[in-house]
């Protein structure tokens, strides 16, 4: 039977345990509120990974390779560092969730594109500089 | 897609168990400390509940939340947020390792798989949703319909037994990969000495040229990691180093989570005419804001922190909850409901324990820093325990049902 289903007694023990357990936690949230919305954001969440930021910062990073040769990291790891940050600190940096922070606090989100613009320029700076020093 | 698309020299198990085991003591730690933060919440207590009754972790409810040390929902809270933060360049790195799998031909070869495959999914989803969730939401950014601590807290169920599985399912595969290939030696080879793993699910069959090293990749990751941190950790610690959160959201010294005017708290309702209404054994006491003042004062230096990772240390004077239960006529009560003048929303109420009630440095706060409270900080007066989390230190208290 074990040939049959392709993986030992344990893969299939681990998955009848710990999946019904998955399948409550999915049943509550969807029962509680805006179940599409829910489900819509699982999706999104694995859709938005594996087939659009993946590619496009792999798409990127070719670019990079094809422009730098042998310098493709002095490029790579300050960039993928600013956009990173610009990926993650999205809500402040782009403004997203300004207007919400503002109902609550009273106050406004000053100056986080300059902030990411100076860590962005900061980065790059040491990495051409690293770049310079070791060239010699 | 075609065999030898992806042409990394960097992929294989080794890699993939490294990043993994990385990731699984990270995740370890957001997620005590993300069922921590549930419990802090007691809730169990009238009032107390945002998840819906009866479909909780019957683990996490009756669980008695300590009020020592003050910082403890800091510290739990703050690891809780900013090494969620760490963990995104770590989980970005092992999802890229492992996307060749995505894309095998055929898609499915046996039960064994196609199960596995479904739980991957499971996991892969709640991973990115628990940390985009969790971010966006300490930015005060809600571009969602569902509520976020419902949706958090079961996509996190959804996520910890995933991964359970996923480390149950995998440990061979890691233990073979640190036998065959040591779990520290990969990393001591330098770009020039970077060579494709021997053999192994995800090794390329047309391996490129490596243009990165894998003690690179993971230098590259934490640096990634620092970065994020960097962005963040200052609002979370506070002092001179809040400064340095170039990115949070809580840059002020003393934030104001929710001010008067978004509670819908007036100045007419904490003005003359103001009151707090003290109820124990069906027999009420009303004490005016003079009358309060004029009862013994304590003051203590204390935390308070917030569910989305900041906190800030402040020195507050007031009357000590002990106190006020004896006053109401309920010495050592087993609880308080404590609601406030705010006239809506979910946690415009809250519970207390015993414990909490009888700690010294409890306070029904009149005064902050020497001076009055301000009216976006909770004048006439607020509640502040020790380790408490932030919301539930309720402001412009209004009513306190003792039992």
């Amino acid at each position: 039977m074990m040939r049959r289903y392709g993986a030992s007694p344990v893969h299939l023990l681990a998955h009848l345990a710990l999946l019904p357990i998955v399948a409550w936690a999915l049943l509550t949230v969807l029962d509680f509120r805006a179940a599409s919305n829910v489900v819509l954001w699982l999706v999104a969440a694995v859709v938005l990974h594996d087939l659009v930021l993946l590619p496009a910062y792999s798409a990127l990073d070719r670019l990079a390779q094809a422009a730098t040769r042998s310098a493709v990291n002095y490029v790579r790891v300050p960039a993928g560092l600013s956009l990173l940050t610009l990926l993650v600190f999205w809500g402040t940096i782009a403004g997203k969730g300004e207007g919400a922070y503002r109902r609550v606090s009273g106050l406004g989100y000053e100056g986080y594109v300059g902030r990411w613009l100076l860590l962005t320029g900061a980065l790059f700076a040491v990495s051409g500089a690293l770049y310079l020093i070791r060239r010699r | 897609m075609l065999p030898g698309f992806f042409r990394s020299p960097l992929r294989g198990p080794w890699l993939t168990s490294a990043l993994g085991t990385v990731l699984l003591v990270l995740i370890a730690i957001v997620a005590t400390t993300g069922f921590l933060s549930h419990a802090a919440y007691m809730p169990d207590l009238p009032g107390n509940q945002i998840v819906p009754a009866g479909r909780d972790l019957p683990l996490l409810t009756s669980f008695g939340w300590p009020t020592s040390p003050s910082w403890l929902y800091a510290l739990t809270q703050g690891l809780h947020t900013n090494v969620g933060l760490v963990a995104i360049p770590f989980l970005l790195a092992k999802l890229w390792s492992v996307i060749p799998r995505l894309f095998a031909f055929p898609p499915v070869t046996s039960p064994a798989q196609a199960i596995e495959r479904l739980s991957i999914a499971l996991l892969v989803s709640s991973a990115v949703f628990e940390l985009a969730t969790g971010v966006i939401n300490a930015q005060y950014w809600y571009p969602f319909e569902f509520n976020f601590v419902v949706a958090h807290y079961y996509g996190a169920i959804v996520f910890v037994a995933s991964l359970v599985l996923h480390v149950i399912v995998k440990l061979p595969v890691v233990a073979r990969a640190y036998r065959e290939r040591g779990v520290l030696t990969p990393l001591r080879d330098g770009l020039a000495g970077t060579r494709p793993e021997p053999d192994g699910e995800l090794v390329s069959p047309d391996p490129a040229e490596p243009t990165i090293s894998r003690r690179g990749l993971f230098a590259f990751a934490g640096a990634g990691a620092a970065v994020l941190l960097l962005g963040n950790a200052g609002q979370s610690i506070g002092g001179p180093l809040r400064k340095l959160a170039l990115f949070a959201p809580r840059r002020e010294d003393f934030p104001v989570n929710k001010t008067a005017a978004a509670a819908g708290v007036t100045a007419a309702m904490t003005g003359p005419g103001y009151a707090l209404t003290l109820v124990a054994g069906g027999r009420e006491l009303a004490l005016t804001r003079d009358e309060l003042l004029a009862l013994p004062q304590r003051t203590a230096r204390l935390p308070i922190a917030c569910v989305e990772g900041w906190s800030t240390t402040q020195e507050w004077t007031g009357v000590p909850l002990s106190a006020l239960a004896e006053r109401a006529g309920a010495p050592g009560a087993k609880q308080v409901l404590v609601e406030s003048l705010q006239p809506a929303g979910v946690l415009r109420q809250a519970s207390l324990t015993r414990d909490q009630i009888a700690a010294a440095d409890s306070l029904l706060a009149l005064k902050v820093n020497g001076a009055d409270l301000s009216l976006d900080h909770g004048y006439p007066a607020r509640i502040i325990v020790p380790a408490l989390p932030g919301v539930h230190n309720t402001k412009w208290v209004a009513r306190m049902t003792f039992a």
